[in-house]
C-alpha cells in the first residue's frame, strides 16, 4: 500500500492502459465484461482522482504527490509527475468525463474490444499530459493521445470520418514537431540542462530577445492548434461532427484543455517577458475566436457543428482570461475550461442521445420535442443555459471572471468581446426553440424519452455545474495559490 | 598474419557458409536452405559479440588495411542481424522459385562479406573493391526473377545506374591519389590539406565525386532514380536487403571516408551534404505521398529516411553521429517490419498495393497491429524507437545551430505522416475486399515482425540504453560532456 501510495500519480495514469491491454485478452462475446472492464477501470480513476482533490493541500508551495525517477540518463529525461492547483481540476475533469463517456459508449455498435482499448490508451496518454512535469515526457503523452484519437474518429465516427481524422492527426502533429523544436531549443539552451519544468522556469532560459519569441511561437502553434485558435480551428468542427458522441465528449471536454493547460503549465513561467509581449495579441485572438465562433454557431443548422462552433466561441473566454495577466482573468480561464468541459461535454452526450434515436442532427428535422420527450428537454436546456452563461450557473461564473479581469488590461476588446455573449445566448435560445418548441413532427411520435443510463451520465455533471455556479470558491481556492505563483514570475497584478 | 585473420574468422565463416551452400546437393526443403544461413549468420554475430567483450579495440589489420574498432563492430552486428531478417523474410516469402534456390542464400552470405568487410575499410581500394563486391550482388540479388519484365528492368537501371556511380567514385579516389599520393585514409587530412590551398579545384572535384559514389549507395536525391524501379522489381525479401545493407555500408563510408579521413574542415561536404540531405527528405517524401504500390512507397520512404540520417552526418558533431547510429538502428527494425508486412500481405493475393491491406486488422488483428507499430514507428510517433531517432537528429541540427535544417526536417517528418497513415488507414479503416484469399501462416515472418515490434518498444522506451551505445560506437573518441 505504502509504495501504491507513493506511486499514486503513476497508477492513476497506467491504471486505463493495464485496462486496455486486459481487456484486449478478453473474448469478443463477453461483451458485458469488456463494458464492464472499461466502467470500472475509469470509475476506480475517478474515484483515486477524487481522493486527490479531497486530499490536495492548496497552500502547499510546489506539487505534490510527486514522483521523480531518472529515464533517459545521458540526457537527463526524467520520469517526473506532479500535480498542483493548475493542474487538478483538469485532471478530475478528464477522470470525471472519461468515467461517464465510458458508460455512454454502450451506444458503440461493433469493435468494442479494439474501441475500449484505444479509448483507454487516450485516457492514460490525456492524464499524463496533465500531470508530466518534465517537457519529454510531456511531449510523449501528448502524442501518444494522438493516435487512439485518430483511430477512434477514424473507426468508428461519421461518413467523412476517414478526412476528419487524418486532418485532426495532421494538423496537431503538424503544431507538435514545432512545439518538439522549442522544447529542445529550450534544453540546449538553459544552464539546467534538463527538460525538468520546474527546474527550466528556476533557471530560465539563455536566448536573445528574438529568440525568445520564435520558442514561444514554437508552443504556441502546438497549443493554438489544440485550443483551437482561429485560424487554426478548422480541423474542429470536423474532427467533433465526425467522431462518434463518446469521443465527441473528450474531443471537446479535455483535449482542448491541454492547449489552454499548456500555455499555463510551459509557455507562460518559462518565457514571462514574451507572455507579456504577447498579451495584446493573446486578447485579439480571443475575441476573434469569441465572436467568430459565435456568429458561426449562429450559422449553422447541423446540431453537433453547432455545439463544436459553440467550443470555439467558449475557448475565446479562454484565451481573454490568459490576455488579462492577473489573477482574476488567470482564474476565469483556468475555470472556464475546467466548466467547457463540464457543459459541452454534456452537450455533447445530449447530442449523441438524439442522434441515437434519430439518425439525423440537422436542427429542423425536430421540433416540439419538448412535450413529446420532457426529461431529455429538461436536460437539454439546463445545458444549453448553462453553456450561454445563465448566472447560477458555472458557464457565468468563469465567463464573467475573464471579462472582469481582462477589462482593465484589454478594455476595447473586452468590451467587444462581451458582444459574444449576447450571440451566445442567441444561438443556443434558437436551438432550445428549433428542437423542442413547435409542432411535433408526425415521424417522432415513437420517440422514447432519455434513459435511466443516459440520465445517470448526465446528472453528475449537473451537480458540479450547479455547485460551482452557486458556489465557485470550491475550485477557484484549489487553483487561486497556483496561479499566484504564475503572476508572480510574470510581474503581473496578483490582486482580485 | 595470423592473428590478422582471426581478426576476419566471423568474415570467413560467413563466406564460407556462403560457399558450402553453392555445392550444396539439392535439399527437398527449402526451410533447411534458411536454417543453414541463419546458423552462419548467427556464428559469425557470436563471434563479433565475442570481439566486441574481449578484444581491446581499435585494432589495425592486414597492415592497416581493416579496422576492427567500435565503429566497425556496430555496424558489423547491425549487418548481421539486417541479413538475419532478411533470411527470415525469405523463408517466409510465398514464391517457391525464389525461396527453394540455393544460390539466393549463398549470393546472400557473400554479399555479407562485402558488406562486413567495408566498414572496416581503411585504403580507398578496399572501399571501392567492396562497394563493387556489394553492387555486384545486389544487381544479381535484384534481377533473380529473371523470367518478370520488372525484376529484370529494376535491375537493369540498378547495375546502369551503379556502374556509372562506380565510374565517378573511382575517378574522385584516382584524383585524390595523383594529388595527395596516398590511399590510406588515416593521415589522408594531413596530406590533403596543403593540397586544397595549392589545387582547390582539383581536390573540390575529387571529393565531390567521392561524395557522389557513396551518396549513390545510400540513395540520396539527386542520386535514387534506381531505388523506387529496383525496389519494385526485386522480390520483396530483396527489396527489403537493399533498404538495408548498401544503406548500412553506404553510411559507415561516408563516415569513415568523409567525417574522419577527410575531417570536416576540409572542402565543403558538409554544406553539400546538407543540401542533398534537404532534397532528399523533400524528394522523397513528396513522391511517396503519389504512390498506391507499399513496395514503391516504402522505397520512396526509406529515400526520405535517408535523408533524415544524413542530417546527423552533415552537421559533423559527434552528437550528430550519434544520432545518425541510433536512427540506423532504429531504421533496421521499422524497415524491416514494414517489409515482412507487405510479404505476409503479398503472400495471399500477390498484391503489393494499399488495397491489399484493405481490413487486415478485422482478419488478422495481430499481424495488423505489428505493421501498425512499424508504420507510426517509421512516422516517428513516440514512444517507437522511429520517434527518438529523429529526435536526436533534431536535436544535433539544434544543438549545431542549423535551425533551419531542424525546421525543414520537422515539416517533413509531417508530410511523411500522411503517406505512412495510408497504410493504417487502409489496414484499419477500410473494410475488407470480398473475397480475398486469406493470410497463410508463416512461423518465420511471425518471428521476423515479433522481433521487430518488440524492439521497436525496447530501443523506444529504453533509448538511453541505446543511446549510450551509439555514442559508444563512435569512431573518434568523445569530447568531455558529449551531450549537453
Amino acid at each position: 500500500m505504502a509504495f501504491l501510495a507513493r506511486h499514486l500519480l503513476s497508477l492513476i495514469v497506467f491504471l486505463p492502459l493495464a485496462a486496455g491491454l486486459a481487456i484486449l485478452f478478453i473474448p469478443k462475446e463477453r461483451d458485458r465484461w469488456i463494458q464492464a472492464a472499461a466502467n470500472g477501470a475509469t470509475l476506480l480513476v475517478l474515484i483515486l482522482t477524487g481522493w486527490l482533490a479531497l486530499h490536495f493541500q492548496p497552500q502547499a508551495p510546489g506539487f505534490q504527490w510527486e514522483e521523480a525517477v531518472p529515464w533517459i540518463g545521458p540526457i537527463h529525461a526524467w520520469y517526473h509527475l506532479g500535480l498542483d492547483g493548475i493542474s487538478l481540476p483538469l485532471v478530475f475533469l478528464t477522470a470525471l468525463l472519461s468515467f461517464l463517456a465510458a458508460v455512454a459508449s454502450t451506444t458503440i455498435p461493433e469493435r468494442r474490444k479494439e474501441f475500449f482499448f484505444l479509448y483507454l490508451l487516450l485516457e492514460s496518454g490525456m492524464l499524463g499530459t496533465f500531470l508530466a512535469l518534465d517537457l519529454f515526457l510531456f511531449y510523449i503523452f501528448w502524442e501518444v493521445v494522438l493516435v487512439p484519437m485518430y483511430f477512434l474518429i477514424g473507426i468508428w465516427g461519421g461518413p467523412r470520418r476517414e478526412y476528419a481524422a487524418i486532418k485532426f492527426f495532421l494538423y496537431t502533429l503538424a503544431g507538435s514537431v514545432f512545439m518538439l523544436l522549442s522544447i529542445l531549443t529550450c534544453y540546449l539552451r538553459s544552464p539546467a540542462h534538463s527538460f525538468s519544468i520546474p527546474e527550466l522556469i528556476g533557471k530560465g532560459l539563455q536566448l536573445g530577445p528574438a529568440a525568445q519569441w520564435w520558442v514561444f511561437l514554437g508552443f504556441f502553434l502546438a497549443f493554438a492548434i489544440k485550443v483551437p485558435i482561429f485560424p487554426f480551428h478548422t480541423w474542429l468542427p470536423d474532427a467533433h461532427v465526425e467522431a462518434p458522441a463518446p469521443i465527441s465528449v473528450l474531443l471537446a471536454g479535455v483535449l482542448l484543455k491541454m492547449g489552454g493547460y499548456g500555455f499555463l503549465r510551459i509557455s507562460f513561467p518559462l518565457l514571462p517577458h514574451v507572455a507579456i509581449g504577447f498579451s495584446l495579441i493573446m486578447g485579439i485572438l480571443g475575441l476573434i475566436n469569441i465572436v467568430y465562433g459565435a456568429l458561426v454557431a449562429m450559422a449553422q443548422s447541423d446540431f453537433k457543428k453547432l455545439v463544436a462552433y459553440s467550443s470555439v466561441s467558449h475557448m475565446g473566454f479562454v484565451l481573454l482570461g490568459l490576455s488579462a495577466l492577473n489573477l482574476t482573468g488567470f482564474n476565469g480561464a483556468a475555470l472556464e475550461m475546467f466548466n467547457h468541459g463540464m457543459i459541452t461535454g454534456g452537450m455533447f452526450l445530449l447530442v449523441g442521445i438524439l442522434y441515437d434515436r434519430t439518425h439525423t442532427r440537422e436542427l429542423d428535422a425536430f421540433g416540439g420535442l419538448g412535450a413529446k420527450i420532457p426529461v431529455y428537454g429538461g436536460l437539454l436546456s439546463f445545458f444549453a443555459l448553462a453553456s450561454l452563461g445563465l448566472p447560477g450557473l458555472s458557464g457565468f461564473v468563469s465567463e464573467f471572471l475573464a471579462l472582469l479581469g481582462c477589462f482593465p488590461t484589454h478594455p476595447a476588446i473586452t468590451i467587444a468581446s462581451a458582444s459574444g455573449l449576447v450571440v451566445g445566448a442567441a444561438y443556443f435560445l434558437l436551438m432550445l426553440q428549433r428542437i423542442l418548441l413547435g409542432p411535433l413532427k408526425p415521424q417522432w411520435s415513437g420517440l422514447p424519452d432519455a434513459g435511466r443510463r443516459e440520465i445517470f451520465t448526465l446528472v453528475p455533471l449537473m451537480i458540479f455545474i450547479l455547485w460551482i455556479g452557486l458556489y465557485p470558491r470550491c475550485i477557484l481556492a484549489l487553483q487561486t495559490p497556483a496561479l499566484t505563483n504564475l503572476l508572480f514570475r510574470l510581474g503581473g497584478n496578483i490582486g482580485w | 598474419m595470423s592473428g590478422d585473420l582471426a581478426g576476419i574468422l566471423p568474415e570467413i565463416v560467413v563466406a564460407g557458409g556462403g560457399l558450402l551452400l553453392l555445392v550444396l546437393p539439392r535439399v527437398r526443403a527449402p526451410r533447411l536452405l534458411g536454417l543453414i544461413t541463419l546458423a552462419f549468420l548467427a556464428a559469425a554475430f557470436d563471434l563479433k559479440l565475442l570481439a566486441w567483450s574481449a578484444r581491446p579495440f581499435p585494432q589495425s589489420l592486414f597492415y592497416g588495411l581493416l579496422k576492427e574498432d567500435g565503429f566497425s563492430l556496430f555496424f558489423q552486428l547491425l549487418i548481421l542481424v539486417s541479413i538475419g531478417f532478411v533470411t527470415l523474410s525469405i523463408m517466409g516469402y510465398g514464391r517457391q522459385e525464389v525461396k527453394a534456390r540455393r544460390e539466393l542464400y549463398a549470393l546472400l552470405l557473400l554479399t555479407t562479406v562485402g558488406l562486413m568487410l567495408v566498414v572496416g575499410a581503411q585504403h580507398l581500394a578496399l572501399v571501392y573493391v567492396g562497394l563493387e563486391t556489394i553492387s555486384l550482388f545486389s544487381y544479381l540479388l535484384t534481377g533473380f526473377l529473371k523470367r518478370e519484365s520488372l525484376s529484370a528492368e529494376g535491375a537493369l537501371k540498378y547495375f546502369l545506374f551503379g556502374s556509372l556511380a562506380s565510374g565517378v567514385l573511382l575517378y574522385g579516389i584516382s584524383l585524390l591519389y595523383g594529388l595527395t599520393g596516398t590511399m590510406d585514409l588515416p593521415g589522408l587530412a594531413d596530406r590533403l590539406t596543403p593540397v586544397m590551398a595549392q589545387a582547390h579545384w582539383a581536390a573540390s572535384i575529387s571529393l565531390l565525386f567521392l561524395l557522389v559514389g557513396l551518396s549513390f549507395k545510400v540513395a540520396l536525391v539527386p542520386f535514387h532514380m534506381w531505388a523506387p524501379d529496383a525496389y519494385e522489381g526485386a522480390p520483396t525479401p530483396v527489396a527489403a536487403f537493399l533498404s538495408l545493407g548498401p544503406k548500412l555500408a553506404g553510411f559507415a563510408l561516408l563516415v569513415r571516408v568523409f567525417l574522419v579521413g577527410i575531417s570536416p574542415q576540409l572542402g565543403l561536404w558538409p554544406d553539400l551534404l546538407v543540401l542533398l540531405s534537404i532534397l532528399t527528405m523533400t524528394v522523397g517524401n513528396l513522391a511517396a505521398l503519389a504512390q498506391t504500390n507499399v513496395k514503391r512507397l516504402l522505397a520512396y520512404s526509406s529515400i526520405a529516411q535517408a535523408g533524415t540520417m544524413a542530417i546527423g552526418l552533415a552537421v559533423a558533431t559527434p552528437m550528430g553521429l550519434t544520432a545518425t547510429l541510433y536512427y540506423l538502428l532504429a531504421y533496421l527494425l521499422m524497415n524491416v517490419g514494414a517489409f515482412v508486412g507487405v510479404i505476409a500481405v503479398g503472400n495471399a493475393g500477390g498484391r503489393e498495393d494499399l488495397g491489399a491491406f484493405s481490413g487486415l486488422s478485422r482478419k488478422e488483428p495481430l499481424l495488423a497491429a505489428m505493421i501498425a507499430v512499424s508504420f507510426l514507428s517509421l512516422a516517428g510517433i513516440p514512444p517507437m524507437a522511429g520517434f527518438f531517432a529523429k529526435l536526436w537528429i533534431f536535436g544535433a541540427a539544434l544543438k549545431a545551430n542549423a535551425v533551419g535544417l531542424a525546421v525543414v526536417a520537422a515539416v517533413n517528418s509531417v508530410v511523411a505522416l500522411f503517406y505512412y497513415m495510408k497504410v493504417v488507414k487502409a489496414m484499419y479503416l477500410d473494410p475488407p475486399t470480398a473475397g480475398a484469399p486469406a493470410i497463410p501462416r508463416s512461423r518465420s515472418l511471425g518471428l521476423a515482425l515479433g522481433l521487430c515490434t518488440v524492439g521497436l518498444f525496447a530501443v523506444g522506451l529504453w533509448p538511453g540504453i541505446w543511446l549510450t551505445l551509439s555514442a559508444n560506437a563512435l569512431p573518434f573518441p568523445l569530447p568531455a560532456g558529449r551531450f549537453p
